[in-house]
C-alpha cells in the first residue's frame, strides 16, 4: 500500500459549454477509507468520477490518484484502481472467459483464482457471452474484474443502480467482505443510502454541482441535528453562531439543519424550546437536497 | 505487448466475420462455371474474380470496422471498459487499429487464397498481396476518421472537407502538369510517398483523438481535424516543390541522353533523354547547366536563340482542342514558362517561329494560324480543307511573310506545292511547284533548295528555286548514288555526301551547283551494299570544316563520325560516340543558318549516353551524368 493519498480533488470544476456541472469541489480520501458521495440525478457525481478516472479533462482544479495526475498519468494510476460503472461496458462480443483473459493480460497483479471464485459464487458461466448476462451478473462480473487486479482503490459509480434488492444486497456483501479482508480504499457514488450507511467512513453530498457536505460518518451522526421550533418567535436568535446547513419555514413553525453541535449546545437549544432530532443518512440527504421546501438561510 | 492483447481482443470480438469466407469462395468457384469455360481459362477467371473481389471486400470491411473502432464505443459509452484498464490511450488506439487491419487483411487474403494457390509459380499473382495490405491499412484509418468526423457533428467537419478538397485540387493540378511534362512516373512516386505520409498523419491524428479527446467526441474530433489539417499543407508544399523540380532541371542530374539538337544560335539545346521511366524532352542551357523540362508537345525556337514556344499536349479530361502554348524567354535569369494565352487544337504539322521570336505559325487540322507570341493575338488564319496538302513545312521569310511547302494529296505526295502567305493582308498565293522530291535544306537567303528524289536520294538530287520550284541544276543524276545527303554551308556553297558505285564521296559545290572539288573517303564504307547505310551531314563546325556521319543500317554495323576540311580534303575520325541523332535537323535547316562557331557542331553524346560539349581548346566537358543503365 503506497503512502500517497488514494484521491485528492482540489477545486474541481467541470463546464459543458455554458453549463457549469461542478464548482469548486475538493475531496480527499485517506488510505483504507470508504467515501460515499451522495447526490441527486444530475448533481455532477458521474462527471466527478469521470474526472477522477481520467476519462474526462477537468475544466478547473486538480485531480490526483496516488499522487498521479488523473488525466495525464491515468494508465499508471489504473494499475492500482478497480472500477465498477453504473452500466458496465464490457464488450458484448466476448465470452466471460475471454474478458477475464483480456483483463488478466493487462494487469501485472491479476489474481485469477480469486476472480474465478467470485465468478463461480455469482453463478456466472465462463462460456456465457457478456452481452447475454443479466444486469446483476454484469455488476458482479464488473466487481470481480475490478477486484481481480488486487486494487488499492475501488471506484464505484452507482454500481447498484437498476439492481433488484437481492442483487443489491449481494453486491454490498461482497464489497464488505473485500473491505474487511484487504482494507481497500473505496470511493462510491450511490443512490442506495441504506446500502452504504453501514460501510461508509465519510460522506459527501453533492447538489447543483457544489459539495454541500463533506464529513466523517461519525461526526455526521454526532453533530448534525434537525432542530424545529413551533414559531419564529421561539427560535429567535438561537441559531446565531451555529453552522446552519439549511433553514426552512413551515406553516407549523421553523426548521433548521445544523452541523457542528456538541451535547452542551444541544441542551441549550432544547431550553429555547427546540426539538433536536438525530438523522439517519437518508433523512440527512433528503433534508439537504429537497428543494421543495422553502429555504430561508 | 499490451497492443497485441488489445489487437487480439479486437480480433476475437469480430471473429464471426470469417463465416463469410466460404461464401466468397463459393461465389468465386461458381462464377466461371456459369460461362462454361475451359479448366485453364476458369482458373484465370477464378484469379480475376478472387483478386477483383478481395480488394473491394477488404476496402469495405476496413471502412466498416475502422468506423466501428471507436466511434460507436464513444457514442454509446463503451470505451470506458478499456479506459478502466492500465493502458495508454495511444496503446489502445494502436492495438484496436492493428487488430482491425489484421482482421480485414486476413479476410481479404483468405478470399483470394485458393485462386492464388492455383496460380502458384505462375506469373506474379502473389504480388497482389502487397496492394491488398495497403488497402487493409488505409481503409480502417479512413473509416475511423470518417466515423469520428461524422458522429461529432461539429464545424470542424468543414475544415476536414476543405482539407480533402485542397488535397484533391492540388493533386489534379499536379497530375495535369506531370501529364503534360510526360512525368507520370514522378506522379507514381509522389503518390506512393504522400499516401504513406497520409496514413501516418491519420494514424497520429487517431492516436491524439483518443489520447486527448478520450470519451469526448467533439474534443477528439477537434484534435483529429487539427492534425489532419497538416496533411493538405504538406501535400500542397510537396506537389509544388516536385512540380518545380520536375520542370526546372539541373543538367548534371540528367541521365541517358538519346538525342540532341542545338538551337541555331545561343547556348540552348533541345535534349531527349531515354532513361527507363524517366524519358523527357528538355531545353538545356549548356552554359549554366540548368534547363527546363517540357512535355511531348512541339517546340518552336527563334533563329536568334532568345525565345522558345512550347505547345502543351492536352491533359486528361482536357479537350484536344485546347492545347496551350507557353513561352520561355531563354535570356531571362529564371527560366519560367509563361502562358501565352494561345489555345489551339492538336497540330497537323510543324510549328515554327520567326527569327526574332515574335510570331509563331502552326498548322491545325483545318487551319494555318499565325499568332503574336507576346500578346497571344491571332494575326492570320487560312482555312485548309481535307483535300489540301499534307506534310507541310512552314518557313518564315520575315516577320510578315510565310512560305509553305506542302505535299499534294492528288499525286500521293509526289509533288510539293509552294505558297507565299502575307500575314498582314491575309493573302495567299501559290507561287510554285516541285514536281518531285523531298526538301533537304534551304539556302541561307531562302533563294534555293536542295531536293532529294527517291528513297534516300537514289533517284538523284536537284538544286531548285526556293520560290518557284524550278530546276536550277541537277546535282546528282538518277542512278549515280544509292544514298545521299546534302546541306548548304554558311557561305551559300553546298556540301554533298553520296554512297554509290564509286564508294563514299564528298562533293563541294558552289551555290549555283558548279563543282568545286570531289573527295573520296576511304576506310569508312563497308565493302558490300547489303551492309551499307546512309551518309549524314552534320554541322559546319568552323568555316570550311564539316562533320560527316555514316550510319549503318545493319544492326551491328559501324556508325562513324568524321570531320573534313574542305580546303585540304583532309578527313579525321571523331571520338567514338553513340549515333548523334539530330531529331530536329530538318526543321532547323529550314529555319535558317547557324552563326559561326555555333553550339550545334560542339555537342556530342558519349558512349555512356552523356551529353558532352567541346570547349574552345578542343577538350570535351560533360554536361550530364552517365547512364546508370543501358536504355
Amino acid at each position: 500500500m503506497t503512502n500517497m493519498l488514494p484521491i485528492q480533488v482540489q477545486n474541481l470544476g467541470v463546464i459543458y459549454g455554458r453549463n457549469r456541472v461542478l464548482r469548486d469541489v475538493s475531496i480527499t480520501l485517506e488510505p483504507g477509507q470508504v467515501y460515499a458521495l451522495l447526490g441527486r440525478n444530475g448533481s455532477g457525481k458521474t462527471s466527478l468520477v469521470r474526472c477522477l478516472l481520467g476519462w474526462q479533462r477537468p475544466s478547473e482544479g486538480r485531480v490526483r490518484m496516488f499522487g498521479e495526475k488523473a488525466w495525464a498519468s491515468r494508465h499508471r494510476a489504473m494499475e492500482k484502481v478497480g472500477v465498477v460503472q453504473e452500466s458496465p461496458s464490457i464488450p458484448g462480443g466476448m465470452r466471460v472467459s475471454q474478458v477475464l483473459q483480456f483483463c488478466s493480460r493487462l494487469s501485472s497483479t491479476w489474481d485469477a483464482a480469486s476472480v474465478a471464485r467470485r465468478i463461480e459464487r455469482a453463478g456466472i458461466s465462463h462460456n456465457s457471452m457478456a452481452a447475454f448476462l443479466s444486469k446483476g451478473q454484469k455488476a458482479q462480473l464488473a466487481l470481480a474484474l475490478a477486484l481481480g487486479k488486487g486494487p488499492e482503490l475501488l471506484i464505484l459509480d452507482d454500481p447498484t443502480l437498476g439492481l433488484d434488492a437481492v442483487a443489491r444486497r449481494a453486491f454490498f456483501e461482497i464489497l464488505v467482505t473485500e473491505l474487511a479482508d484487504r482494507g481497500v480504499s473505496v470511493f462510491l457514488t450511490t443512490h442506495d443510502l441504506s446500502g452504504v450507511e453501514g460501510i461508509a467512513d465519510r460522506v459527501g453530498i453533492l447538489n447543483g454541482g457544489r459539495l454541500l457536505l463533506n464529513e466523517s460518518m461519525e461526526s455526521l451522526k454526532a453533530s448534525i441535528r434537525r432542530l424545529s421550533w413551533r414559531s419564529s418567535l421561539e427560535m429567535g436568535s438561537s441559531l446565531n453562531g451555529l453552522q446552519v446547513l439549511r433553514s426552512t419555514h413551515h406553516p407549523w413553525g421553523e426548521e433548521a439543519l445544523v452541523a457542528g453541535l456538541d451535547e452542551a449546545t444541544i441542551l441549550r437549544l432544547r431550553q429555547t424550546g427546540a426539538e433536536a432530532e438525530a438523522l439517519d443518512l437518508e433523512g440527512l440527504f433528503i433534508a439537504m437536497v429537497d428543494e421543495r421546501k422553502e429555504v430561508r438561510a | 505487448m499490451k497492443i497485441l492483447v488489445i489487437a487480439s481482443a479486437e480480433w476475437l470480438n469480430k471473429k464471426l466475420l470469417f463465416l463469410t469466407i466460404p461464401l466468397v469462395w463459393l461465389t468465386i468457384l461458381i462464377a466461371p462455371m456459369l460461362g462454361g469455360q475451359s479448366a485453364e481459362s476458369a482458373r484465370d477467371t477464378w484469379l480475376l474474380i478472387a483478386v477483383g473481389s478481395a480488394f473491394p471486400l477488404t476496402a469495405l470491411l476496413g471502412l466498416i470496422f475502422g468506423a466501428g473502432m471507436f466511434g460507436p464505443d464513444i457514442e454509446e459509452g463503451r470505451l470506458e471498459f478499456y479506459l478502466a484498464q492500465p493502458i495508454r490511450p495511444a496503446t489502445l488506439f494502436m492495438g484496436k487499429l492493428l487488430g482491425t487491419i489484421l482482421l480485414v487483411f486476413t479476410v481479404g487474403l483468405l478470399a483470394m487464397l485458393p485462386a492464388l494457390a492455383l496460380h502458384l509459380g505462375k506469373g506474379n499473382a502473389w504480388m497482389a498481396i502487397l496492394p491488398l495490405a495497403a488497402v487493409a491499412i488505409a481503409a480502417p484509418l479512413a473509416g475511423h476518421a470518417l466515423s469520428i468526423a461524422l458522429r461529432a457533428r461539429t464545424l470542424w467537419l468543414l475544415l476536414d472537407l476543405m482539407g480533402i478538397g485542397a488535397v484533391v485540387s492540388a493533386f489534379l493540378w499536379f497530375l495535369r502538369w506531370m501529364w503534360v511534362l510526360s512525368a507520370l512516373q514522378t506522379v507514381a512516386i509522389v503518390l506512393a510517398g504522400l499516401s504513406i505520409v497520409g496514413l501516418v498523419v491519420l494514424a497520429v491524428a487517431g492516436c491524439l483523438q483518443v489520447s486527448k479527446g478520450r470519451t469526448d467526441l467533439k474534443l477528439g474530433h477537434r484534435w483529429l481535424s487539427s492534425v489532419w489539417a497538416i496533411f493538405p499543407v504538406m501535400v500542397i508544399a510537396t506537389l509544388m516543390i516536385t512540380q518545380h523540380r520536375t520542370l526546372n532541371v539541373e543538367a548534371a542530374s540528367i541521365q541517358s541522353v538519346w538525342a540532341v539538337t542545338a538551337l541555331a544560335n545561343g547556348p540552348w539545346a533541345e535534349v531527349i533523354t531515354g532513361a527507363k521511366g524517366h524519358g523527357a524532352h528538355l531545353l538545356i542551357n549548356t552554359e549554366t547547366g540548368r534547363g527546363i523540362r517540357l512535355g511531348e508537345g512541339p517546340i518552336a525556337t527563334s533563329l536568334n536563340g532568345k525565345r522558345a514556344v512550347w505547345l502543351q499536349a492536352p491533359a486528361p479530361g482536357q479537350s484536344t482542342k485546347s492545347c496551350e502554348a507557353w513561352v520561355l524567354d531563354l535570356e531571362a535569369k529564371d527560366y519560367r514558362l509563361r502562358p501565352t494565352g494561345i489555345q489551339v487544337g492538336q497540330l497537323n504539322g510543324s510549328m515554327v517561329m520567326d527569327a526574332e521570336g515574335k510570331r509563331i505559325a502552326m498548322l491545325e487540322e483545318h487551319s494555318l494560324l499565325v499568332y503574336d507570341v507576346g500578346t497571344g493575338v491571332l494575326l492570320a488564319r487560312w482555312a485548309r480543307d481535307a483535300g489540301s496538302d499534307f506534310y507541310t513545312q512552314l518557313v518564315f521569310l520575315d516577320a510578315d511573310h510565310l512560305r509553305s511547302y506542302g505535299h499534294s494529296r492528288r499525286d500521293n505526295g509526289k509533288s510539293v506545292h509552294i505558297y507565299d502567305l502575307d500575314i498582314l493582308s491575309g493573302r495567299q498565293a501559290q507561287v510554285g511547284i516541285l514536281q518531285q522530291g523531298r526538301i533537304l535544306d534551304r539556302e541561307p537567303h531562302a533563294d534555293s533548295l536542295l531536293v532529294r528524289k527517291g528513297p534516300g536520294g537514289s533517284e538523284g538530287l536537284d538544286l531548285v528555286n526556293a520560290k518557284s520550284g524550278a530546276l536550277i541544276k541537277s546535282l546528282v543524276p538518277d542512278g549515280e548514288a544509292w544514298a545521299l545527303d546534302a546541306a548548304f554551308l554558311r557561305d551559300g556553297s553546298i556540301i554533298l555526301a553520296s554512297i554509290g558505285p564509286k564508294g563514299l564521296r564528298a562533293h563541294h559545290l558552289a551555290s549555283n551547283g558548279e563543282s568545286l572539288s570531289i573527295m573520296q573517303i576511304s576506310g569508312v564504307l563497308p565493302t558490300s551494299k547489303a551492309q551499307s547505310g546512309y551518309p549524314w551531314i552534320g554541322e559546319e563546325v568552323a568555316p570550311g570544316k564539316v562533320q560527316f556521319g555514316f550510319h549503318s543500317t545493319t544492326e551491328k554495323g559501324p556508325n562513324q563520325m568524321l570531320e573534313m576540311d574542305l580546303a585540304s580534303g583532309a578527313c579525321h575520325s571523331m571520338p567514338p560516340q553513340v549515333e548523334r541523332w539530330d531529331f530536329n535537323l530538318a526543321r532547323r535547316k529550314l529555319m535558317g543558318p547557324s552563326g559561326a562557331g555555333s553550339l550545334s557542331g560542339r555537342l556530342r553524346i558519349s558512349g555512356d549516353h552523356a551529353l558532352e560539349i567541346m570547349e574552345s581548346g578542343g577538350q570535351m566537358r560533360r554536361l550530364t551524368a552517365a547512364s546508370i543503365s543501358t536504355p
